[in-house]
């Protein structure tokens, strides 16, 4: 014979699966966010694979004076197009209408200047709204590259040597490896991972509360031999297995894009194995018990459903917080991390990401940390329960 | 099989192979100039003389460059520097540029080859007038150097450095290797890959050394880059205005080196005072230097003019750039004599020594020769030239004064499977220009298939520096 909880809790995952809104935002969470990873990451990887670089279009005005220059821009793909000459009103236009990534207007005196040797002039314009930033550098770096190699042309050509123009010569070593490198920068974006906890969620938590409350059907509920505690149990299970469930297939589509995109291409890697992400989806399983004991508590709390729903939708989002607030400030990975709910899983991927060997520490922190609350909130939730009051709305 | 099970496998099995890859790599991180992120150094030793594999030990330093793709170690490429002497460890800002696209799916292993760099490197001692000593000077500090070597010159053979990249492969755990070879390196690649057909996958030539090349004989092929520097000049409109008689006035130059130049002018890099006599020797070996990159040899006919017109200082000043910019010297002088010694020279037919003779590069010869004579090593018994059966892509050139391209045509009638690409514009070393990078990529992810190198043909061809302004704008 099955349990009191078990059938409550069976009863309630059943009603879940039947409801299309709940499956939908199931599904959206899930998909959501790896594909939309994997877009931006595909992109920049196509970008940077690319042999020619399509659309690095530069305008050139008076490009005839300064052949050499113009062949080392097309040694970096850089397409040439020569133009007449133009005032500012019409670069603009060019540039507004984003047909060149920049224009380079020569003088007409460049070159009689430069074979005075005296310094040639060369515009540069741009236009600073567009997202042309690498490729504009791009070009200021062939710019760079032509001007020094002439500087010291022309220090050799007056018997002093080009050693000249280097006094010091830095070596920069950049202790960062390459997989901690592409940890802090999936860092952000792997937070949002672990959002499924919250959201898949949150329209059972309000549907099994403030929904059957006005529904009327929970005093019904009420009426049956079980306690207020194996109630909300089943309710807070029930919602919090469909968190996990969101959670864990996120995580398995996130990994296996990750893993399949050629990320080494963009010297990026994703390191982390099947084995590592399975730990990281047991040690969130308390964190989907914490979201789900959170907003079933505060969906009992609200007068309304429509109260309860809005007042999740803000909630769903604190969470986030604390790891924003981290990105932002730019904290340092620190033990206490592993006390605050959802931050500490967000560190954790992150370190695992690293290539960084944890003990089991921070695997129990980051459970505990989740689960002790949820357990505090959901004795809560249960003495509400055993209030009249509360079930019959009065 | 239940869907559980299938679950369980497809979890577990990457987490195996990731865990096994992770034990595996090898030695420990560390920086190295040229190269601003971390990489592994190994060290292993490897017998002096493998004639004794007890006896006596060298330390190997080995820089592996693991790939982005971490479970990705299958096949590395092998980088083998020039010279003889040139050091694996001096040349890592490739790893940014050319190899970049390699690195992304395979390591990249570089080794110091014995005599050089990190390991046990045979070298001069740094003098420090070295621009202005005179040729008996030069000769004794040589003599001096030469005796200081306790090691027997012998062990320093390509022949060794072969067996030592055998340990390196069997230390490190790789099945079959690519080898990428640069000047020199393509003579080792090609000794290697002799001694141990089965190992190699593919291999990338650059600037091919021939089986039958000896090194310190480049008199010829310098001599005629020098002739097409010529030739262009007269051919290219502005340059043939700025120096119509650039032919004739290199002759009575010569005439004039020959006879020997004394010069007084303030030193370019320090501006201090200095004499120096312009010998042969110092003429023909700067030549010979610039004449391995175009954009360096278009800026010729002005360094002749100047000095045909007493006007020494762009020429001197060219000249010192190597010492200018760094207080060691690239290439470890006496591994590469010990190299040529025994490998090239004893080869030296007197037909060839005379021709030899009568080209820029007789003075070069002639104090390799004066050089190999006191150190006194025994010949290495040429390795026979049996056919390579490995893919291989051959990169040369047409500019090239050392390995132009009939070299590595030479070296190719020995393989079963080669490309060879000869770019119009590029001189000695071509892997870091143009669409060249991306080639390499190309080629060792597919090494049967014929690349497509029609985008080396855009690799444009430098402009003639006219006057003190520099290149043409």
């Amino acid at each position: 014979m099955k349990s009191r909880f078990t059938i409550v809790f069976l009863k309630e995952f059943r009603e879940h699966l039947r409801d299309k809104r709940s499956l939908a935002m199931l599904g959206v969470f899930v998909l959501m966010f790896p594909l939309m990873l994997g877009y931006i990451l595909n992109n920049s990887i196509e970008k940077a694979t690319k042999p020619e670089r399509e659309g690095m279009e530069l305008a050139v005005i008076g490009g005839a004076q300064a052949p050499t220059l113009m062949s080392q821009l097309r040694q970096k793909n850089i397409t040439v197009v020569d133009m007449e000459d133009m005032d500012e009103e019409a670069i603009t236009r060019l540039l507004r209408q984003r047909k060149a990534v920049a224009v380079l207007r020569l003088k007409d005196n460049y070159a009689a200047n430069y074979m005075e040797m005296r310094p040639a002039d060369i515009e540069l314009w741009f236009d600073s709204a567009s997202d042309d930033g690498p490729r504009r550098r791009d070009i200021e770096d062939v710019l760079n590259a032509y001007s020094s190699a002439i500087a010291g042309a022309r220090l050799l050509a007056h018997g002093v040597s080009p050693a000249t123009l280097s006094p010091v010569k830095v070596q920069r070593y950049d202790t960062g490896s390459n997989a901690s490198r592409s940890a802090t920068l999936l860092g952000a974006m792997l937070g949002m991972l672990f959002l499924p906890a919250f959201t898949c969620c949150m329209s059972a938590a309000v549907d099994s509360t403030a929904g059957e409350r006005e529904r009327r059907s929970l005093e019904v509920l009420m009426a049956q031999p079980v306690t207020p505690w194996t109630l909300v149990c089943g309710k807070w299970i029930a919602a919090a297995a469909l968190g996990l469930i969101g959670l864990c297939l996120g995580m398995l589509l996130a990994h296996l894009i990750l893993s399949w995109l050629p990320l080494e291409e963009i010297g990026m890697s994703w390191r982390l194995t099947s084995y590592d992400l399975l730990r990281v989806c047991v040690a969130s399983i308390p964190l989907c018990l914490f979201g789900a004991a959170l907003q079933i508590a505060l969906a009992m709390n609200s007068k309304s459903y429509k109260e309860a729903q809005s007042v999740l939708s803000i909630v769903t989002l604190l969470p986030l917080a604390p790891g924003a607030v981290v990105a932002m400030m730019d904290i340092e990975a620190a033990w206490w991390m592993y006390l605050v709910p959802m931050l500490s899983n967000q560190n954790l991927m992150r370190e695992l990401a690293k290539g960084q060997e944890l003990g089991a520490l921070p695997y129990v922190m980051t459970a505990l940390c989740s689960l002790l609350p949820a357990l505090a909130i959901i004795a809560f939730a249960s003495w509400r329960m055993k209030s009249e009051r509360y079930v019959l709305a009065v | 099989m239940k869907l559980r099970t299938i679950v369980r496998v497809a979890l577990l099995a990457p987490a195996a192979v990731t865990a096994a890859v992770a034990a595996a790599a090898p030695g420990k991180s560390c920086h190295l100039p040229g190269a601003e992120e971390a990489l592994r150094c190994v060290t292993l030793a490897v017998p002096l003389d493998y004639s004794k594999p007890s006896g006596s030990t060298l330390k190997l330093h080995v820089t592996v460059a693991p790939a982005f793709r971490e479970s990705a170690r299958g096949d590395p490429v092998f980088l083998l520097a020039g010279g003889p002497g040139q050091a694996g460890s001096d040349v890592l800002m490739v790893l940014n540029s050319t190899l970049r696209r390699v690195r992304a799916t395979r390591d990249v292993v570089i080794i110091d080859q014995r005599g050089t760099g990190k390991s046990g490197r045979l070298a001069c001692p740094h003098e420090k007038n070295e621009d202005s000593m005179s040729q008996d000077e030069i000769e004794a500090a040589v003599k001096r150097c030469i005796a200081s070597v306790r090691q027997p010159y012998a062990a320093f053979s390509t022949a060794n450095a072969a067996r030592d990249m055998e340990q390196v492969r069997k230390a490190l755990g790789y099945d079959s290797i690519n080898l990428l070879g640069v000047s020199y390196g393509t003579r080792l690649a090609q000794h290697y890959v002799r001694l141990y057909p089965g190992q190699v996958r593919a291999m990338v030539l650059d600037g091919v050394a021939a089986p039958d090349q000896i090194i310190p004989a480049a008199g010829q092929d310098g001599e005629a880059a020098l002739k097409r520097v010529f030739a262009d000049c007269a051919a290219d409109k502005a340059c043939n205005g700025a120096f119509p008689a650039i032919g004739q006035q290199f002759d009575a130059l010569r005439k004039r080196v020959e006879a020997g130049i004394d010069l007084e002018f303030p030193d370019p890099r320090t501006a201090r005072p200095s004499r120096v006599r312009m010998t042969p020797d110092r003429f023909y070996s700067t030549l010979h230097q610039i004449l391995y990159s175009p954009d360096d040899s278009r800026r010729l006919p002005f360094l002749i003019n100047s000095a045909y017109n007493n006007r020494w200082q762009p020429f001197i000043a060219r000249r010192n750039a190597g010492s200018d910019f760094s207080v060691d010297g690239p290439v470890s002088t006496l591994m590469h004599l010990a190299v040529v010694c025994a490998e090239d020279v004893p080869r030296l037919g007197q037909a060839q020594r005379s021709a030899e003779q009568a080209t820029l590069a007789a003075p070069l010869l002639d104090s390799v020769l004066k050089a190999c004579a006191i150190m006194d090593v025994a010949p290495a018994a040429p390795a026979p030239a049996t056919i390579i059966k490995a893919p291989v892509l051959m990169l040369s050139g047409a500019l090239d004064p050392v390995t132009p391209p009939r070299r590595a045509e030479a070296a190719g009638k020995f393989m079963s499977a080669a490309q060879h690409l000869v770019v119009a514009n590029a001189g000695h070393g071509i892997l870091s220009l143009g669409c060249a990078p991306r080639l390499l990529r190309e080629f060792l992810d597919r090494p049967s298939q014929k690349v497509a190198a029609k985008c080396l043909d855009e690799i444009p061809a430098p402009t003639f520096q006219l006057g003190s302004a520099g290149p043409q704008p």
